[in-house]
């Protein structure tokens, strides 16, 4: 009996996880994974980066690194192997959208449709990081995955790796949601490097009121122009358009509270979590990641470089009617890039709101990377 | 490297982003146009000063409110419709006449109450 218990215990010892950082080939790259999915529960409980998906994301990778548990996204039958059908179906990112499109207000672009141009030239980042990432190695389907990380927007990138080339899914998540978190390191001293302080002062007149009418039409439209242009970017687009219906129609109340709350939330736990049990330590720790982490941020500075620059020409055609600050919103990140817009705009002008201003970009930002994104598809896919 | 992909790539991506938010700035700006609430594309030129003071409706009656209903109240329900009117119904002249409390069985929040439970349904 005694001979037994102790078989018993060294058989557990054996098939233990703790075993399998030593006995697996690699295993010592576990507990590194581990030790980065730490650093981003750090970065997400304590320094508060995006911890809504940052976290989820850390909890995915630290399970999928755990010896022997077999809870990577990619081991067949398991609880996350399932979850993660919806990444790779591509059916998480237009959900998530859906429920973007309940949270936006579209007034400010209404009220000031040029603002689309600031989201167009912000864009700029996914195309010049395209050329990059080609330069260093990577096909054409693995450089638009990396250059999507310019469009500063976790859920379009996902997408379209999912659909060019889903075996850098992990690096890619990482690298926009971590660049996204980072817009406000990231982006003011690109903002103050291109813009002079007089530019920065500028108090831009008072949107106009936006009418019901307008707000209703505007999803519609919007789909109806996107869609038929640029099919590949439809699924996207027209689900952040049926969000945003949902709440300015008024009578869908209880549907847009939804796709606002508990289904953005229900699906942000799942795309999290998938997401981060794709970083497997065989498929994520490789020079290849490090250079997506860089080019990730070679394209954020270029979209928010663009935004700024096509901001300085509208102040100068304006005769200084546009303060040039509100272009580095056009990468989408929402509202972080708007909010970023508008501090650094306080600084030099404390008396200066440009909030409302930024959110035009801001939310044409990510109509802008949805379209990029169906181009990449279509020209790459 | 496949120059000729990558300028294909770049050019057409930069291009058609730029293309379809033009297009979609046109169409806003056509909507909001339709709808009045758009900038034309002149300046409406300023009224006359005088006009201006002579369009300015006459002050109208103040409310005929029933005794025991504070002024303070009478304040709260006008901005209640004020801000009821502005949303539903924008630009229409409306003008609160009275004041005066409703008979009514069951307890006004308790109605208001049930009222919300049940929307839904």
């Amino acid at each position: 009996m005694f001979q037994t218990f102790i078989d018993t215990l060294a058989d557990l010892a054996v098939k233990s996880g703790i075993a399998g950082f030593f006995a697996i080939d690699g295993g010592w790259k576990f507990a590194v994974m581990i030790l980065i999915s730490f650093v981003l529960m750090y970065l997400a409980i304590v320094r508060e980066f995006e911890p809504l998906l940052l976290l989820p994301i850390a909890f995915g990778m630290f399970l999928a690194n755990l010896p022997v548990a077999g809870l990577s996204s990619y081991i067949e039958g398991g609880l996350i192997y399932y979850l993660y059908q919806g990444v790779k179906m591509g059916i998480y990112p237009p959900l998530i959208f859906l429920g973007i499109g309940a949270m936006t207000d579209f007034g400010p672009l209404i009220a000031n449709p040029k603002s689309f141009l600031l989201g167009a030239a912000a864009q700029l980042g996914i195309f010049l990081t395209f050329i990059g990432a080609l330069l260093l190695g990577f096909t054409p389907q693995e450089a638009g995955s990396i250059g999507i990380i310019g469009g500063a927007d976790g859920p379009t990138a996902i997408f379209t790796t999912t659909k060019l080339a889903p075996h850098l899914l992990p690096s890619v998540a990482i690298a926009a949601y971590s660049y996204m978190a980072l817009v406000p390191i990231i982006q003011p001293p690109i903002m103050k490097a291109l813009t002079t302080q007089k530019e920065r002062m500028v108090v831009m007149e008072q949107l106009r009121p936006v009418s019901k009418r307008e707000r209703l039409l505007f999803p519609i439209i919007t789909t109806l122009v996107v869609s038929l242009l640029i099919p590949d970017a439809a699924v996207l687009v027209g689900m952040l358009m049926l969000g945003n219906l949902l709440k300015e129609s008024g009578v869908t109340e209880r549907l847009s509270k939804t796709a606002q709350n508990e289904l953005m939330n229900i699906i942000t736990i799942f795309l999290g979590v998938s997401v981060g049990a794709t970083s497997s330590a065989d498929r994520f720790l490789s020079p290849q990641t490090l250079y997506i982490i860089a080019l990730g941020l070679v394209a954020f500075s270029f979209g928010t470089a663009g935004g700024v620059l096509l901001g300085k020409v509208m102040y100068k055609l304006s005769g200084g009617k546009v303060n040039p600050l509100i272009g580095s919103a056009g990468v989408s990140a929402v509202p972080m890039a708007a909010r970023v817009s508008q501090r650094v705009g306080a600084e030099y002008n404390p008396a200066n709101f440009l909030l409302m201003h930024a959110m035009g970009p801001n939310v044409a930002g990510v109509i802008g990377s949805a379209v990029a994104a169906g181009v990449l598809i279509s020209i790459l896919g | 490297m496949d120059w000729n992909l990558a300028g294909a790539v770049i050019l057409s991506g930069l291009v058609i982003v730029f293309l379809i938010l033009g297009i979609l700035i046109c169409v806003v700006a056509i909507t909001g146009r339709l709808s009045g609430t758009g900038k034309s594309g002149k300046a409406a030129p300023a009224p006359a000063a005088v006009k201006a003071t002579a369009s300015v409706p006459a002050a109208k009656p103040a409310p005929a409110v029933q005794a025991g209903i504070s002024g303070e109240t009478v304040a709260v329900i006008s901005a209640a419709v004020a801000a009821l009117m502005d949303e539903q119904a924008p630009g229409m002249n409306y003008a609160v006449t009275g004041i005066r409390r409703k008979r009514f069985s069951r307890p006004v929040w308790g109605f208001a109450g049930m009222q919300q439970n049940t929307r839904p349904f």
